[in-house]
């Protein structure tokens, strides 16, 4: 692993108890570390990637976190998948760091699918992640990545869809990593049973279904109880009153996903001779000759993909915009007092070199009080000062017309 | 629940600036930064210009506009009727500070008006931005009261601290009554020329409700539908001059 990565992983960790993960809920599988959830510190434009991905329903989005329904939740990790800063976490999707020289070959705690070659079971393969799988193949370096693919995953209760949950975060890693260089014949794969050295799989012959042994159900039941009582014992549950600085948090949400993907993505790229992806999964953003540099979007923006810069040498603002740094939430949008930013969606878009500058505004001082603000058409005032004199205007009118005088005419000595 | 509100009367008001004085050491504020300031206004040329003020509180309004524009839902309406900030909730984007008509709301970044900058003399600890040397009100970041901390914008909470222990179903909150006079927010209390009333809004008999009906009291700005509440009063039909400037005009 390189510099980078390393440093990210350190970032990554948590780093005081109000850092770390906290169960969601004391019963449940399901970790948060809510320094990194969007959703408590921009209620207004709420990210609800969780609740939306998860297969069971059981994850909504409270006044400022995540809530879980601990029985109905099969501890599958969907959700800490697409959750775009990595806030949460389940204990059943853990990947190895190292990958052996025959390559690897995941697969699925229920299926009964087996081969030679070294295996990894993970709760469900839906629990991993675009970065996971971009981990794993700096990891592998020339050997194969696989997942086995028994064909059940589609009619399992985790895809309600009758889409294996896998294939989405798949599919993208897949693209990325050939964006970045990665030959057809390297990249990860899924691949049946039969393809794998000496690879066999029970259920094929009940279509793919996997049945559930009496064993297995009571084996799976008594650990998940072990492990809740092990957390009781040790008394790690989600107090009610879980500090939660809100203000502070903004702008600064560690252990971004997308910047993880990145340095992951460019160390790859590097590995093939270029200096990063051609392109990448990003979402855009465009502002219109509206902005007036009020910085409201820059502060609001969760993870700091945007940022105002005031004091450019040449005495002009300019706002910048960090695609990757980006999490689709759509705050800027949203607050921006001029509406002058258009987000688009992600979409596979050629990678920049440097954030890019999204506008860039003119600037005088105010006439009144020397602050910085954007050229207007009308007087150079502040946005205060100009709504002091607009007020003391309106009102000294207000106060003279209410009882039919007119301002007092200049008079003679 | 009252909904609490001030009634300025500017045939009174002298433009003094204690108002201004006694909110900024009430609320830890420094100078330029204080929730409430007068604002000056010369009308005329020399050799006979006059001067016009009147005193700009948060005005705290029924339709608070910095309300609504929100992200966070960190600015509120309380049960009575006053607009506070919840620093824990705030982001310190500023959209209220642009939403707002009366421009009474600040941030921690602003200018220092006075070198040195006494927030780098008196450096606070950890997330406030500065620490007085004098003691203010107990810090109460739910309701926007004490000392500000760095990144979040704050606004006149009409003495929350004080107002919100006044007894319940008090009419008026008037500095001359001594059982009540630790509740009355620090600018009323302190106006030496007594032109400012505080009270209940919503109780027909308080003072504010009988200054406004009485003396017709005006709201700035009223176009805004904002709806502050609180009223000014401008001396009202034959006595005419409205404005405390034109007055010393009418006596000489």
């Amino acid at each position: 692993m390189n510099q980078d990565l390393r440093h990210l992983a350190r970032d990554a960790a948590p780093a005081g108890p109000e850092d770390g993960f906290r169960r969601l809920h004391a019963l449940g599988l399901v970790g948060l570390r809510r320094a990194a959830c969007i959703a408590g510190s921009l209620p207004a434009t709420m990210c609800k990637r969780c609740e939306a991905a998860c297969p069971h329903g059981c994850i909504a989005l409270g006044e400022d976190a995540p809530l879980l329904d601990p029985a109905a939740c099969s501890g599958c990790g969907i959700c800490a998948a697409a959750c775009p800063t990595a806030a949460l976490a389940v204990d059943g999707v853990r990947l190895p760091a190292t990958v052996p020289a025959q390559g690897l070959v995941l697969n699925c705690e229920r299926s009964r699918a087996a081969t030679d070659a070294p295996l990894h079971r993970v709760a469900c393969l839906g629990g991993i992640a675009v970065n996971d799988w971009l981990r794993l193949a700096i990891a592998a370096g020339d050997a194969p990545i696989r997942l086995i693919d028994d064909g059940a995953c589609a009619a399992c209760g985790n895809a309600p869809s009758h889409e294996a949950p896998w294939r989405a975060p798949l599919e993208i890693a897949r693209r990325a990593l050939s964006e970045a260089g990665m030959r057809a014949d390297h990249l990860p794969e899924a691949v049946s049973p039969d393809a794998l050295p000496n690879g066999n799989c029970p259920d094929a012959a009940t279509g793919g279904l996997p049945i559930e042994s009496r064993r297995r159900f009571f084996a799976g039941l008594s650990r998940s109880l072990a492990a809740a009582v092990t957390r009781a014992a040790t008394g790690e549950t989600l107090p009610a009153d879980v500090p939660v600085a809100h203000g502070r948090r903004v702008g600064g949400i560690a252990a971004l996903r997308g910047d993880e993907t990145r340095l992951l993505l460019e160390h790859i790229a590097r590995r093939f001779g270029q200096p990063h992806p051609r392109s990448a999964l990003l979402p855009a953003l465009t502002a219109s000759a509206a902005c007036r540099a009020h910085g409201a979007c820059s502060r609001a923006c969760p993870t700091a993909a945007l940022h105002l810069e005031t004091d450019c040498d040449d005495g002009h603002a300019r706002l910048q915009f960090d695609a990757w740094l980006c999490v689709d939430c759509g705050a800027c949008a949203q607050i921006c007092p001029s509406h002058a930013l258009e987000h688009q969606g992600r979409a596979w878009r050629p990678v920049a070199d440097a954030p890019v500058v999204l506008a860039t505004i003119e600037q005088s001082e105010c006439m009144r009080c020397g602050a910085l603000v954007a050229t207007h058409d009308e007087e150079a005032l502040c946005e205060r000062c100009r709504k002091t004199e607009n007020l003391a205007r309106a009102g000294f009118a207000l106060f003279n017309r209410h009882y039919g005088e007119t301002p007092a005419a200049p008079e003679g000595p | 629940m009252a909904k609490w509100g001030m009634v300025i009367d500017l045939e009174k008001c002298t433009g003094c600036q204690a108002c201004s004085t006694a909110c900024q050491m009430e609320n830890n504020r420094l100078p330029g930064e204080n929730y409430q300031d007068v604002l000056y206004y010369t009308e005329g040329r020399q050799p006979t210009p006059t001067l016009k003020w009147f005193p700009r509180p948060c005005m705290h309004c029924e339709e608070p506009s910095c309300m609504h524009v929100c992200p966070t839902k960190a600015t509120y309406k309380t049960e009575d009727g006053v607009v506070l900030i919840d620093w824990d909730k705030c982001i310190g984007c500023k959209y209220c500070m642009i939403a707002c008509p009366y421009g009474v709301r600040f941030y921690t970044d602003e200018k220092p008006l006075i070198e040195p900058n006494i927030k780098q003399v008196f450096k606070g600890d950890g997330d406030l931005s500065w620490n007085p040397p004098y003691k203010g009100p107990q810090q109460d970041p739910k309701h926007g009261v004490g000392i500000q901390p760095n990144g979040v914008v704050s606004k006149c909470t009409f003495c929350y601290h004080k107002i919100s222990k006044a007894p319940k179903g008090t009419a008026d909150l008037d500095e001359s009554n001594p059982e009540l006079v630790e509740y009355v927010p620090a600018c009323v209390r302190t106006c030496a020329p007594k032109a400012r009333y505080f009270g209940d809004l919503d109780n027909p008999n308080s003072q504010v409700s009988r200054l406004i009906s009485d003396k017709q009291g005006t709201r700035l700005l009223d176009h805004t539908g904002n709806k502050p509440q609180v009223y000014y009063l401008t001396g009202g039909g034959a006595a005419g001059s409205a404005v405390p400037g034109t007055r010393s005009n009418k006596k000489a």
